[in-house]
């Protein structure tokens, strides 16, 4: 893998699946591709087959408090180096394709995402919940309340 | 044969913290399992972005208890990238030496537990009061067994004084000699082997499906090993052998496990000859800067993955930690499909679950 | 009542539980119990509270432990202490071996009665672990009869006066014997029945309180008696003089706990497969072999 840079990697992506796909270099170490919901399927399809990266590592969700309308979910591979892979939802109807049936080590992280920020995935049997209590009500706990920031 | 489940948990004698299984087992094989995570959920990433920087060391710590410091030295690294300040070498062994030391006793509270599953009481009591002298060493220099509280935001709390020194270098080459006849022990029992060879192997395939960490993909042929992968400092100054085996089975972890232990005894010496003289910390500001980190270290079950978001302010934006126990918690129904039900406890007790840390 | 009855062998069976324990944890680098701790426990027991899960029967369960205690002190009847004994008849042999089984018998039933996963799947493994090890034990203990000639132990006791302890004539029933016994007894590498990090506690699970002290006593005693009958058929009397008798039967009867309490620590538990794979792949056949040389030096 250390053969094939990075680079390298972003313009066979951006030829192959779609020209939307860019560059994030805000984390320092670690190598970012922003990508839309619909095409992080066929990226980490591509990643796997064609570039032998298959370890996930962890898939972050998070709530920028400059944005509340949206969720980011942050999927962080592993190949001797870090690759992470950015992707934008809606807060209303946050929903993106499964991932489970490439890599099946996925299964809890969707979980965990799911029910703590609400994060529909699509094509997946669905599964009580990881963390949580059975009879929890009300909203997923990690996202923002509405006059909510980060400090209070 | 008709199918009954066993329920093992939230409390039995074979788990060591709370975690649900429902096995469906007929006759004496077992069909699948059922699992349900979630008992010590505690909503630390939650509780985590209420916390200025300071108190979440704290509240970092308690994560898990067996390995409490390897979690704070993350986050700390973490933390002190984005502040831009690199800490004093001697603060950087001092946390590489405390870390190797939570290994050596973390395997060594696995191997008894494990042992102690499959009936040799014997080895159980051997190898815990083996440990008890690393944690009275660790409780020396530190003050506490099982939360140091050794690290802080730009170093370190406690320093070794040389009677310190002293005191380990005995301590190490004493366990070095009891950790070689519990290898030579192991090597000649039969009982040991006949209980764990061939048990729920697991292939490469599998591990890179379920992405698998520590020594349990160690043990199957994959290596991987962030110390060397992905050093911290000051892992990129030291030498040490990275132990892999070929064929995944129980057996294989287990031999893996006390191996490691021999050379995080090696690697505890190193760092305890080579410690450079100098200051332990380093004044670090309170407020953050804006930006995102991401730390990967090698916990003593693997892969420990940080990833932390800074705001401007004192507390943090985000934190997200995913411990090496939940992928291994992911291929545990996949190891427990078609085996004895008397080989479950050593199924159980080889993945070396760490329940607090997979719930946070 | 006093000997060999009640009292002698419930003290014995509380000895057999305190040396036990000692040589236990001597191995494992601990300090071990103070002598009266077994009847310190046994008193603890008696005073807790005594449950049983809904839908068990209390009357059975009560029954089980002490029926099990009355067959097994009536087997202690038949067996020598230092050349004395209660009564004998022709053929008391097979009757002990009888009462003897019954406690395993009596702790199916009370997995069964304990309404309980872990009590039904404990009492099944103790049915199955009984059929493994049993054939051996009576191959074993048959082959001093054979050679005496009799079925009666103070007959094979007096019959090893004339010609010397058997265990001299066959070392391999003798061992066969012993693991027989440590399958009956349920203790390390064979006390799959109540595996702790399998089945909680087996059978048992559910007893508490006074039941569980019985239990408790049964299984001492059953260890003790057990003990008494192998130094019986394999040592025999090697002295005349009452006096010198006891001491070297008291003598034997250490080094027997001590061979037992060695094998509980040094073995991992077997698994049940490898057990009957064992029992009766191994066991049984040289079992029969040894007995074969028996009857040909009988003859």
């Amino acid at each position: 893998m250390e053969s094939l840079k990075m680079e390298e990697i972003i313009i066979i992506l951006k030829n192959e699946i779609s020209q939307s796909i860019h560059l994030i270099n805000t984390i320092p170490n670690d190598f970012g591709i922003g990508v839309s919901p619909q095409y992080v399927r066929p990226v980490i399809e591509a990643l796997i087959h064609q570039f032998k990266i298959y370890h996930l590592s962890a898939i972050t969700g998070q709530q920028w408090v400059k944005e509340p309308s949206q969720i980011e979910l942050i999927y962080h591979f592993w190949n001797g180096k870090g690759l992470s892979i950015h992707t934008i939802l809606k807060r209303d109807n946050p929903q993106i394709p499964s991932i489970i049936d490439i890599i099946p080590g996925a299964d809890f992280y969707e979980r965990e995402v799911s029910e703590m920020y609400g994060v529909r995935f699509v094509n997946r049997p669905n599964m009580p919940p990881l963390l949580l209590p059975d009879d929890w009500q009300g909203v997923p706990p990690m996202l923002l309340l509405e006059n909510e920031d980060e400090q209070n | 044969m008709n199918k009954i489940s066993i329920p093992i948990g939230p409390q039995h004698p074979l788990i060591k913290e709370p975690i649900s299984f429902n096995i469906d087992i007929s006759g004496e094989r077992v069909l699948g399992c059922d699992m349900r995570l979630g008992y010590v959920h505690r909503g630390i990433e939650r509780l985590a972005i209420k916390r200025n920087y300071t108190q979440n060391i704290h509240l970092i710590e308690r994560v898990c208890g067996i390995c409490s410091h390897v979690h704070t030295t993350a986050y700390c690294y973490g933390v002190e990238k984005l502040l831009g300040v690199e800490i004093p070498e001697r603060a950087q062994y001092i946390r590489a030496l405390m870390c190797e030391m939570e290994r050596i006793h973390s395997h060594l509270l696995w191997l008894g537990i494990l042992a102690k599953h499959i009936g040799l009481d014997t080895i159980f009591m051997h190898t815990w009061h083996d440990r008890e002298m690393v944690l009275d060493s660790m409780e020396v220099i530190s003050g506490g067994r099982v939360t140091h509280a050794v690290n802080k935001i730009g170093g370190v709390r406690c320093d070794i004084t040389p009677d310190h020194q002293d005191m380990l270098l005995t301590m190490l080459s004493e366990l070095r000699v009891q950790v070689d006849k519990l290898l030579e022990v192991m090597d000649h029992d039969g009982s040991l082997k006949a209980r764990t060879k061939g048990v729920a192997p697991i292939t490469v395939e599998q591990i890179k499906a379920y992405c698998v960490v520590g020594p349990i993909a160690r043990a199957s042929g994959v290596d991987i090993d962030l110390r060397r992968d992905a050093p911290l400092p000051p892992y990129d100054r030291l030498e040490f052998n990275v132990i892999t085996r070929q064929d995944g089975d129980a057996w294989s972890r287990t031999i893996l496990r006390v191996e490691e232990m021999r050379e995080s005894i090696n690697l505890c010496e190193k760092i305890l000859n080579n410690l450079p003289v100098g200051a332990i910390e380093i004044r670090a500001p309170r407020k953050v800067p804006p930006g995102e980190v991401i730390v990967r270290t090698e916990a003593p079950r693997g892969e420990l993955f940080y990833y932390l978001r800074s705001n401007g302010t004192d507390m943090p934006a985000r934190l997200k930690i995913r411990t090496p126990t939940l992928p291994a918690l992911g291929i545990l129904p996949a190891q427990l499909s078609s085996i004895h039900v008397a080989d479950i406890p050593v199924v159980l007790a080889g993945v070396d679950l760490c329940i607090a840390c997979a719930d946070r | 009542m006093i000997f060999p009855g009640l009292f002698f062998q419930f003290t014995c069976g509380l000895l057999f539980e305190w040396l036990d324990r000692k040589i236990l944890a001597r191995f494992q680098r601990r300090v071990g119990p103070r002598i009266i701790q077994p009847l310190a426990d046994l008193i603890k027991l008696f005073s807790k509270e005594d449950l049983l899960p809904i839908g068990s029967n209390e009357t059975i369960a009560t029954a089980l432990p002490l029926v099990s205690l009355a067959a097994v002190m009536t087997a202690g009847f038949y067996i020598p202490v230092a050349g004395f004994y209660r009564s004998s008849f022709e053929g008391d042999l097979i009757v002990i071996i009888f009462l003897l089984s019954i406690p395993t018998l009596a702790y199916y039933l009370a997995g069964v009665v304990s309404v309980g996963i872990y009590s039904l799947l404990g009492g099944g493994r103790s049915l199955l672990q009984f059929f493994s090890y049993e054939v051996p034990l009576i191959i074993a203990l048959s082959g001093p009869a054979i050679l005496a000639g009799s079925w009666s132990v103070s007959q094979i006791l007096k019959t090893q006066g004339d010609f010397g302890p058997f265990i001299l004539y066959q070392p391999v029933g003798f061992g066969l014997a012993v693991i027989g016994l440590i399958g009956k007894l349920k203790r390390n590498p064979l006390d799959i029945p109540k595996a702790k990090s399998e089945v909680v506690a087996g059978a048992l699970t559910e007893y508490t309180g006074g039941k569980l002290a019985f239990w408790r006593i049964v299984m001492n005693v059953q260890a003790i008696l057990g003990i008494f009958l192998l130094i019986n058929l394999f040592f025999g009397q090697l002295s005349a003089n009452p006096y010198l008798a006891g001491i070297i039967f008291i003598i034997e009867s250490l080094l027997m706990i001590v061979l037992l309490s060695t094998a509980s620590a040094i073995f991992a538990r077997m698994r049940i497969d490898q057990l009957a794979g064992m029992g009766w792949r191994i066991l049984v056949p040289i079992g029969l072999l040894q007995l074969f040389f028996v009857i040909l030096m009988g003859v």
